[in-house]
């Protein structure tokens, strides 16, 4: 393994926001998405010196989130957590009790919704609306190509809003 | 398709859902970035911390000399340090060994015995010293005695001498001769 240099440690820091993004978006609570984002960056420190296409460091790293964020899913659904956990931290939320609560169950039922969509379809979904991938960026991270991308997309934002309305 | 690459609202997905995850993503990067994320990867030792510009040459510039004076005042004192500790070191004068050795010449004793009278400060001293005292005196006046008989007439340069004077003279420089290599051989066992 070949140590990168500081330059491109600066470089992959940049892209902190999009990998958290997407993080988020795969967990079901904040703090899960901050360990998760750890957990990518130090994979990727450790293999930056593997990357034979410096160009494509942001796709890398979004794949090597992805993949950290599939793991950590496997887990959880062998271990699976408490669903209050989903729920954010309310001493800081300035809304009132009663829309804090209300969204509150909104997302629950959304992070159930996404958990329970077959893995295919949940990485698409997620990678698209938390991360914000554009359809070429989705067809590079997932290697894939972009017909397949969007008919995935497509069925799991239908499945997402059937879910969301059955409730 | 109902949507483009920009990321423009969704159009099949209920703005209920797109609400929620904007939200949820607003929240959790105003939380993000209100922590400190880098400092766990620097203090895994992956990223150095940012330094100012000028540290590094300022730094560099300040320990060129700094380390040029350590290394010369080390070469000083080592140096200083070696010399001192490796300087031959003479023995110490011992007059006990030289008044043996004076003893010890059969010469120095004749003279200290004929003529121990003559100088009432040699009495102080052993019969060794005084016997070296004596020599140096005759050796002295037979310098003298030299200088006297051979001063050459005009146009002579060779000096006559007695044959009571030319013994003198054989006998000094023999007695002188014989104390100084005795001296020379005891400094070496010493």
């Amino acid at each position: 393994m070949t140590a990168p240099d500081d330059g491109r440690f600066r470089e992959l820091i940049g892209y902190k926001e999009d990998v958290f993004r997407i993080c988020l978006g795969f967990s079901r609570n904040f703090a899960d998405a901050e360990d998760l984002c750890q957990d990518a960056f130090l994979k990727a420190f450790a293999r930056a010196g593997d990357l034979r296409q410096p160009g494509s460091l942001r796709i890398w790293l979004l794949r090597i989130a992805r993949t950290t964020c599939l793991d950590h899913s496997r887990r959880m659904r062998r271990n699976p957590v408490d669903l209050a956990d989903v729920v954010p931290d309310t001493a800081a939320d300035p809304r009132t009790p009663e829309i804090a609560s209300e969204v509150n169950e909104s997302l629950r039922r959304l992070k159930d919704a996404v958990q329970s969509l077959p893995k295919k379809q949940r990485e698409v979904f997620v990678l698209r609306e938390y991360g914000g991938l554009s359809y070429e960026d989705l067809a590079r991270v997932l290697k894939l190509r972009p017909g397949t991308v969007m008919s995935r997309l497509s069925r799991a934002r239908r499945a997402i809003a059937a879910a969301m309305k059955e409730e | 398709m109902n949507e483009n690459d920009t990321g423009k609202p969704l159009l099949d997905m209920p703005e209920k859902v797109r609400l929620i995850i904007q939200r949820e993503t607003e929240d959790g990067l105003r939380r993000f970035r209100a922590g400190n994320f880098d400092s766990p990867l620097q203090a895994a030792g992956r990223i150095r911390p940012e330094r100012t510009k000028f540290a590094p040459g300022l730094f560099r510039r300040a320990w060129i000399p700094v380390f040029g004076l350590a290394v010369g005042a080390i070469v000083i004192i080592s140096a200083v340090l070696w010399f001192t500790r490796t300087k031959p070191q003479l023995p110490a004068a011992n007059l006990a060994i030289f008044d043996a050795a004076l003893s010890d010449l059969p010469g120095f004793r004749t003279l200290s015995l004929s003529h121990q009278t003559e100088t009432a400060a040699n009495e102080d001293l052993s019969p060794a010293t005084a016997a070296m005292s004596t020599a140096l005196t005759f050796a002295t006046r037979s310098a003298a005695a030299w200088q006297e008989t051979s001063a050459p007439p005009a146009g002579k340069l060779v000096p006559r001498y007695t044959l009571e004077q030319k013994m003198k003279i054989l006998f000094d420089d023999k007695t002188i001769e014989q104390a100084l290599s005795l001296f020379k051989d005891k400094f070496k066992e010493v």
